[in-house]
């Protein structure tokens, strides 16, 4: 299938205005900027989509639905909130669940009347190197780990099974899934030091 | 400062489990209105998502499938839309709005979701969300209402949305926000508070054993 006819299709849409926080590497309008999201990302997503338990086809329609999706809404990135990759991995894991469920899982809402607000300090412009410590701090944890546990953690994300599917895929009883993992996760919070709330 | 909010939360399995995107239903809802109460839980959940994003940047060679062959867009007429399809807002009266988190609100059976009589005392709008082949549902109790020493054959899972609940076996107290969970076979009695009615939303994995005469004609029922 010929890859630019595809790409001319949807990018000559005119591009939502950037708020500025649209990574430079996704210019607006620019077909090769998106080739080059797509190399970067696909594989990954597509790994996750065909682990998740989609069949091929499915899984690389998918990949090319998350990686629109991602395009289409990169001026709704935000920096501060979280990495790239994450923003990417919540995008895939929704359209995930929305493929097997048929519908949309509900989501907490800030409009909610039932809404209990932080009472810390609201994110404000000094909270992007804040977030980018804090990303640091995780991935020095993560290496810390070792191989076993961040496998555990790995499996919880990428294999995508409950706990009740992986206890009867491993022939194990489902507390000693859950106590795997959160083994694996106390290990990650003492390497933070205090728990996430502190990273 | 101390945060607002809830001061017992979910298994921290569950949360990671629903930052991954693989809790069933029930359990996803359940935690979405836990989250809409809990500032604490909202930013463990960050910091979850944010550990998936790390992995894929530090451990992602591990996930790569090829794409070499992968056209760059899905084809334009066929393809679902990658947008995820909210459905519309029920209307729910005022009084359960201000007291029920909207992730619920998509489940009441009845287009004006009211308490009915389940026996003296309990009442509940039973929802359209199963809970391991059991509905999930609301309760109401009347204040200073006991649930008799009993136990589950599955997980019990609720969460508080108004009033006060006493594990009378712990003696742990749960308010609004506040997550309980006891795993099969743990035998508790609850008390409820004194001073106003508790509201909760109960999903158990399996059929209540009662423990006492009482216990047994009140689950038969109420199913508690």
């Amino acid at each position: 299938m010929d890859r630019q006819v595809g790409v001319s299709w949807t990018l000559n849409e005119p591009p939502k205005r950037s708020r500025g926080s649209r990574p430079p590497e996704l210019e607006p309008g620019n077909p090769e900027a998106y080739a080059r999201l797509f190399a970067q990302y696909a594989p990954r997503v597509k790994g996750y989509m065909l682990r998740r338990g989609f069949a091929a086809e499915t899984a690389e329609e998918l990949t090319q639905e998350v990686m629109l999706a991602v395009w289409k809404k990169a001026e709704s990135f935000d920096p501060e909130r979280a990495s790239f990759s994450t923003w990417v991995f919540t995008i895939a894991r929704n359209r995930c669940i929305d493929q097997l469920r048929r519908s949309a899982r509900p989501e907490p809402d800030p409009d909610d009347p039932c809404w209990v607000s932080s009472v810390s300090v609201p994110p404000g412009p000094e909270d992007n190197t804040v977030a980018k410590r804090r990303q640091e701090r995780l991935r020095e944890a993560l290496a810390d780990l070792d191989d076993d546990q961040r496998h555990a953690l790995m499996q919880v994300y990428f294999e995508g099974q409950t706990n009740t599917e992986a206890a009867e895929s491993l022939g194990v009883p489902v507390g000693t899934v859950k106590s795997r993992t959160r083994r694996a996760l106390e290990a990650l919070r003492k390497r933070l030091g205090g728990g996430f709330n502190h990273a | 400062m101390p945060e607002l909010g809830p001061s017992h939360h979910p298994e921290p399995d569950e949360l990671l489990a629903y930052a991954a995107g693989t809790t069933e239903p029930w359990l996803s809802t359940l935690m979405a209105c836990h989250l809409t109460l809990c500032p604490h839980c909202r930013q463990e959940l960050v910091m979850l998502e944010e550990l998936a994003g790390v992995m894929i940047e530090d451990f992602g060679q591990e996930l790569e499938a090829d794409t070499a062959g992968t056209p760059l867009l899905p084809k334009p007429v066929l393809s679902p839309t990658a947008e995820r399809v909210i459905p519309p807002r029920p209307v729910v009266p005022g009084e359960i709005a201000s007291q029920v988190p909207r992730p619920l609100h998509g489940f009441f059976a009845e287009p004006v979701p009211r308490f009915r009589f389940l026996a003296p005392g309990v009442s509940h709008i039973p929802l359209t969300l199963d809970g391991g082949g059991r509905p999930v549902r609301l309760v109401r109790f009347r204040p200073g209402f006991v649930v008799p020493e009993h136990a589950h054959a599955g997980l019990e899972w609720l969460l508080i949305l108004s009033g006060h609940l006493l594990d009378a076996t712990t003696g742990q107290r749960f308010a609004r926000g506040d997550v309980s969970e006891r795993d099969t076979e743990d035998v508790h009695t609850q008390l409820i508070g004194k001073d106003e009615p508790c509201v909760a939303v109960f999903a158990h994995l399996g059929p209540p054993i009662p423990r006492t005469l009482m216990g047994r004609i009140l689950s038969k029922i109420v199913g508690l």
